[in-house]
C-alpha cells in the first residue's frame, strides 16, 4: 500500500482519483487544491506518490512540481493533464516528474502509472 | 454546410465526441445522424454550458452544452457510485461539464501552420448564460459554427466562435495564413 497525496482543484477529479486509488489498495493521506497547498502538504505528510493536476489557481502543478523536487529530489510525482498541454508534460518530465496521465483518468491508466514507478504494484491493473 | 465552410475546427471535435462518449464513457450516439455543422448568426446556450478558449495562434472560443440527463450520466460516471450530498452534487455536476469539455476539446484542434495541438484555457462553467450572437451581423469577420450531437441520454451541442478563416479549407494552405 502506498501513501498518496492528491492535488487537484476540481472536487470531481479528487473524488474520482480517491475512489480509483483506494480501489487499487492505496491510502489517500492528503488532498490539496493548488500547488502552494501541495508543497505544504508534501512537507507535512511525505507521501510515496503525488498525483498533480497541471492547471490550478494560485500555483500551477508545474511550479509545484519544481518546488517539491527542489526540496526532495526523490519525490514521485505523476502529472495529470488534459490533451492540449503536451509541452507542459514535456517540461514536467524534464523537471523530474515520474510520469503523466492524459485525461480521461481511468483505473487502468492510474494503475499503470503507479506500476511504472513501483513495479511491485504493476499487477494491480488486472484487478478490473 | 456551404461550400466555403468545410470546417477545420468542429470536424475533429465531432470525431473526439464520438470516441469519448462511446469508448470512454459507454454512452451510445443515436444512429442515422449526419453531424451537420451549421453556421448560425445567433445561438441559444444550454443552461449546462462549459466554455473553453484556445491559446496561441488559433484563437477561438468553444461552448459545450449538455442536456440535463446526459450531464447527470457523465457526472455519475465520474463518481462511480459514490454517494454525495445534493449540495455537493451541484458543484460536482458543474465540474463534470468542465472536465468533459476539457477532455473532448484538448488535442483535437490543430495549429493550421504546423498541425501541432493548440493549448486550451481551463474551462469555465457558465451559470445562466442565455445566448451568443455574431457581432456586426453578416459582414462580421467572425463566425459561429455549431453542431448538435444526439446521444441515448440527450444532446451535446458544441459551438465554436472565432475568425471566419478558421472554418474554411483555405486555412490549410500555408500561404493564405497571415497570423
Amino acid at each position: 500500500m502506498l501513501n498518496i497525496l492528491i492535488v487537484d482543484d476540481s472536487l470531481l477529479m479528487r473524488k474520482k482519483l480517491k475512489t480509483n486509488l483506494v480501489e487499487l489498495g492505496h491510502k489517500i493521506i492528503g488532498e490539496a487544491v493548488n500547488g502552494k497547498e501541495a508543497i505544504e502538504k508534501y512537507n507535512e505528510l511525505h507521501p510515496d506518490i503525488v498525483t498533480m493536476d497541471v492547471t490550478m489557481p494560485i500555483m500551477d502543478g508545474l511550479t509545484a512540481l519544481k518546488e517539491i523536487k527542489s526540496i526532495d529530489c526523490n519525490a514521485n510525482i505523476i502529472m495529470i493533464t488534459s490533451h492540449g498541454h503536451e509541452q507542459t508534460v514535456l517540461d514536467a518530465l524534464n523537471s523530474g516528474a515520474k510520469g503523466y496521465i492524459l485525461k480521461p483518468v481511468t483505473y487502468k491508466n492510474l494503475a499503470q502509472s503507479i506500476g511504472d514507478i513501483f513495479p511491485k504494484y504493476a499487477n494491480n491493473t488486472t484487478l478490473q | 454546410m456551404s461550400e466555403d465552410c468545410k470546417d477545420n475546427i468542429l470536424k475533429p471535435v465531432i470525431e473526439r465526441v464520438k470516441s469519448y462518449m462511446e469508448r470512454d464513457m459507454g454512452i451510445k450516439l443515436l444512429k442515422n445522424q449526419d453531424f451537420e455543422i451549421n453556421y448560425p448568426m445567433h445561438i441559444k446556450l444550454n443552461k449546462n454550458t462549459a466554455i473553453i478558449s484556445t491559446i496561441g495562434r488559433v484563437n477561438i472560443i468553444l461552448a459545450i452544452g449538455y442536456d440535463d440527463e446526459l450531464l447527470d450520466r457523465l457526472t455519475n460516471s465520474y463518481l462511480e457510485g459514490e454517494k454525495v450530498s445534493a449540495k455537493e452534487y451541484v458543484e460536482l455536476r458543474e465540474g463534470a461539464a468542465c472536465e468533459v469539455a476539457n477532455t473532448i476539446v484538448g488535442n483535437v484542434i490543430e495549429d493550421p501552420l504546423d498541425r501541432s495541438p493548440v493549448q486550451i484555457s481551463p474551462p469555465i462553467f457558465i451559470n445562466g448564460g442565455k445566448s451568443l450572437s455574431q457581432y456586426k451581423g453578416i459582414k462580421s469577420p467572425n463566425k459561429i459554427a455549431m453542431v448538435d450531437i444526439a446521444t441515448e441520454f440527450g444532446r451535446i451541442v458544441i459551438s465554436a466562435m472565432g475568425p471566419k478563416e478558421y472554418f474554411m479549407d483555405a486555412l490549410l494552405n500555408e500561404g493564405d495564413i497571415t497570423c
